[in-house]
């Protein structure tokens, strides 16, 4: 990154080797969220792979089930429910919250198959597949915060020109997208291959981090689907979306934080993502099931790894994840440890449900103990300025949200001109010698710009 | 430094030092409380702040017979440190601003004869304790010998009074620079007679001066370590440097009826000489205090404002030394650089801002 400079360095975890998913897989009761009514009732029976909620806008994703089983209850959140990460921008995804509802499905046997035996379109156009993702979706991208399906809808209107897939770890303590890659190199290279000629993009890019293994059969696989293999040192956060399109993409393409890449002509996708649609074209089977990671606070701890469907219960996941939602504030997150957020359901106000596993991203971290000192006045040591990516400057930007205080004065237009860089890594809070909650005071300033818009 | 002060200047450098850490820090409390009560939006600071300023200004000024100086020093900081200091808007350290006040401005009312109303007005110690007398002594306490400039070497200062007589290194410099520039036959003689003192006590710190700076060795360790621990930017001290370096050679002086350079007549030195000249331009002078232990405070957060913050120190440091008659004016680089701290953070941009 030529001109940009910062970021931190952290020991890169080793990266686990995944199996391919066995067939049949335990099937506890699944509770999926759809972002509208669904089409089923109580009591309803459901097949696997049957849409249960098909949205109005048909560029968003439909809900399937990845599971036979009955339909136990539909319940709407009392309110809103906090707003997903969602991307702006072409892709038309509305950052407004909107009424969810949780399906609950009981599972028809004890054991569901991991894929469903869908054929893939045999139109390679963009409009087929447009259409046959949105009708078995959704296609979440772990850790981008968007859905494929939304991006493709964009792509339709505005072709991107380059692809990316994206196996720089967010967190490289946690090497997940690594460990994904890594363990299914041919597939990731031929399903990116695959999304460049469904896009019609001409530059296909594999980023990886250097910790990934085995980097030789992964550089070949590429090589073999004419894939651009790029590996780079993994300084934290360069595997954010901004700074990847900075970096990797011609002419100096500017993201700003919760923007669409579609926007700037770069679709990004997850490994899993390249993974599942390579075995859905070989195998004529669409893995109906997601690696999910657990990371572990200890530097030397290898990351467990399972199978699972969305929705089930995080319980069932690793003893460690066991508890009411009390025992578990605090001590997991969704994502990595510096940008995770808690599972929603430890965040929601209208009572504790038990956590269930998100389709959004692959990893889960749990959390070591942390001494959080007292926020001290600010001693202009520059630190935050040094470590932060985007070169802005945090604690000035603080001070500007404290003095603009949600107007459109001065300060309120310059914080403008300068919040939509901020990537929301955590740099500064973490490195803050007075403990000021920077990153979350930008968060909050970016939410009320985001209100009061 | 209070440690190094109390081995030259003994219980009176420590008198100095508590009236005015304890001025300052009353002086703060109240004056914190009282704006506290006017404006719930007072930003609160650490009780230990006005302690902690309080002893930086103890060891940064001259030991004073005068004690009204450390009170009212102490008592103006106190105050300065809710307007002006690195949290603020206005990054002007308030301990530069409190000296200026105090040492340089009074001095003002005859400016044609400064120095000496800095001397009767502060009154400070010209005296630095013997080698037998080092923590216990009274600094004050010259004996009969008090109006004697002891030339000896300070391991070899004997007697029975505590403390020993010697000429002010930083205000003897700045009178004496442009005859020893003109005749360097002059810096051989000083050094000869023990008007200048031997580098190595100057580097150890055995003459009159700041309490707890005398001794640039002490401040270049701490300096460094400031460094190592990040709390202070090796770019602001190294382009202080540079600015300091690069100004102190293109300086003007007189030479045979002639204006010429500073760098043209070290050249024409011996170059030991010439060595010897610079060394004590740099060691003889608030330099290494201002630079390293001061400025680093109330720097720009922005790597490029900080190099330009250490050239703006460097430049204006050494035409205070030049020019002015007291070496407290070279704070004044301080009030400066302090002054467009802030602005030079812009120097700072974002490429996705551009």
């Amino acid at each position: 990154m030529a001109s940009l400079r910062g970021g931190m360095e952290f020991v890169g975890g080793k990266p686990v080797r995944l199996k391919p998913p066995d067939d049949q897989i335990v099937s506890p009761t699944l509770r999926l969220t759809s972002q509208q009514r669904p089409d089923v009732v109580l009591g309803q029976t459901v097949e696997a792979g049957q849409i249960i909620s098909d949205p109005v806008d048909v560029n968003q994703p439909c809900r399937t089930s990845p599971i036979a089983g009955t339909i136990h209850s539909i319940i709407r959140r009392p309110e809103p429910g906090p707003v997903p990460r969602q991307r702006q921008g072409r892709a038309g995804l509305s950052a407004a919250p909107s009424p969810q509802y949780d399906v609950t499905i009981l599972p028809a046997a004890p054991t569901a198959a991991s894929s469903l035996p869908i054929d893939p379109p045999t139109d390679t156009t963009l409009e087929a597949w447009h259409s046959a993702m949105r009708n078995t979706g959704p296609w979440p991208q772990a850790g981008l915060g968007y859905d494929l399906v939304g991006e493709l809808a964009a792509a339709k209107k505005s072709r991107p020109d380059t692809i990316i897939c994206l196996g720089l770890d967010a967190f490289p303590p946690h090497p997940d997208r690594s460990s994904i890659l890594g363990s299914f190199p041919a597939d990731a290279a031929m399903g990116s291959s695959a999304m460049a000629q469904i896009c019609g993009a001409s530059t296909v890019i594999m980023l990886v981090g250097r910790n990934i293994r085995p980097l030789d059969r992964l550089r070949k696989s590429c090589r073999n689907f004419s894939v651009k293999f790029t590996c780079v040192e993994n300084v934290y956060p360069a595997a954010d979306p901004t700074l990847v399109i900075w970096a990797h993409t011609s002419g100096r393409r500017k993201l700003p934080h919760g923007g669409s890449p579609m926007s700037q002509g770069v679709l990004l996708i997850s490994p899993w993502t390249a993974i599942r649609i390579a075995r859905w074209i070989t195998r004529k089977r669409l893995d109906v099931v997601s690696p999910m990671l657990i990371g572990r606070p200890q530097a030397s701890a290898t990351m467990n790894w399972r199978y699972t469907f969305a929705g089930q219960p995080l319980a069932s996941l690793d003893a460690a994840l066991v508890g009411q939602a009390g025992a578990l504030h605090g001590r997991v997150v969704m994502g990595n440890p510096i940008t995770g957020q808690a599972p929603r359901e430890l965040r929601s106000e209208a009572g504790p449900l038990p956590p269930v596993v998100p389709d959004d991203d692959h990893l889960i971290s749990l959390l070591g103990r942390s001494t959080i000192g007292a926020a001290e006045p600010c001693i202009t040591c520059g630190w935050c300025v040094d470590v932060c990516p985007t070169r802005l400057r945090p604690i000035h930007l603080v001070q500007l949200a404290e003095t603009s205080n949600g107007k459109k004065n001065r300060a309120g237009r310059r914080l403008a001109a300068h919040l939509p860089w901020c990537i929301d890594c955590g740099l500064c809070t973490h490195v803050c010698p007075s403990h000021l909650p920077l990153g979350q005071m930008l968060r909050d300033a970016r939410r009320q710009r985001t209100a009061d818009d | 430094m209070l440690g190094g002060g109390m081995v030259f200047f003994g219980w009176r450098g420590l008198l100095n030092v508590t009236l005015t850490v304890i001025s300052c820090h009353l002086t703060y409390l109240v004056s914190a409380l009282l704006l506290q009560r006017r404006s719930a939006r007072h930003e609160q600071r650490p009780t230990a702040y006005g302690l902690w300023m309080g002893l930086l200004m103890g060891v940064s000024t001259p030991l004073t017979l005068n004690l009204i100086i450390p009170i009212i020093s102490g008592l103006l900081l106190g105050l300065a440190v809710h307007l002006i200091g690195r949290a603020h808007r206005l990054r002007v350290h308030p301990v530069a601003l409190v000296i200026l006040l105090v040492w340089v401005v009074p001095a003002l009312i005859y400016p044609a004869d400064a120095p000496t109303m800095r001397q009767s007005l502060t009154q400070p110690i010209q005296t630095v304790l013997r080698p037998g007398r080092v923590f216990i002594g009274d600094a004050a306490d010259a004996g009969p010998k008090a109006s004697w400039v002891d030339t000896s070497p300070w391991l070899d200062a004997t007697g029975s009074s505590d403390s020993i007589r010697r000429k002010h290194q930083q205000t003897l410099l700045i009178r004496e620079q442009r005859r020893i520039l003109d005749d360097p036959k002059l810096l051989i003689n000083m050094l000869r007679s023990g008007e200048l003192v031997p580098l190595g006590e100057l580097i150890c710190g055995a003459v009159p001066g700041p309490i707890g700076a005398t001794s640039p060795l002490l401040l270049i360790l701490l300096g460094l370590y400031l460094m190592y621990s990040r709390l202070a930017s090796w770019r602001s001290a190294a382009a202080a440097l540079v600015g300091a370096m690069a100004t102190y050679l293109l300086l003007p002086v007189a030479h045979d009826g002639d204006t010429t350079t500073v760098f043209a007549r070290l050249l024409n030195m011996q170059p030991l000489a010439a060595i010897t000249m610079v060394s004590y331009v740099f060691l003889a002078s608030p330099w290494c205090l201002i630079v390293l232990i001061l400025a680093p405070s109330v720097d720009p957060l922005s790597r490029n404002g900080r190099l330009v913050y250490g050239l703006i120190i460097g430049v204006t440091v050494m035409l205070c030394q030049w020019y002015a008659a007291t070496p407290e004016t070279a704070f004044v680089s301080l009030i400066v650089a302090g002054l467009i701290s802030r602005p030079l953070d812009a120097l700072a941009r974002s490429p996705f801002t551009r």
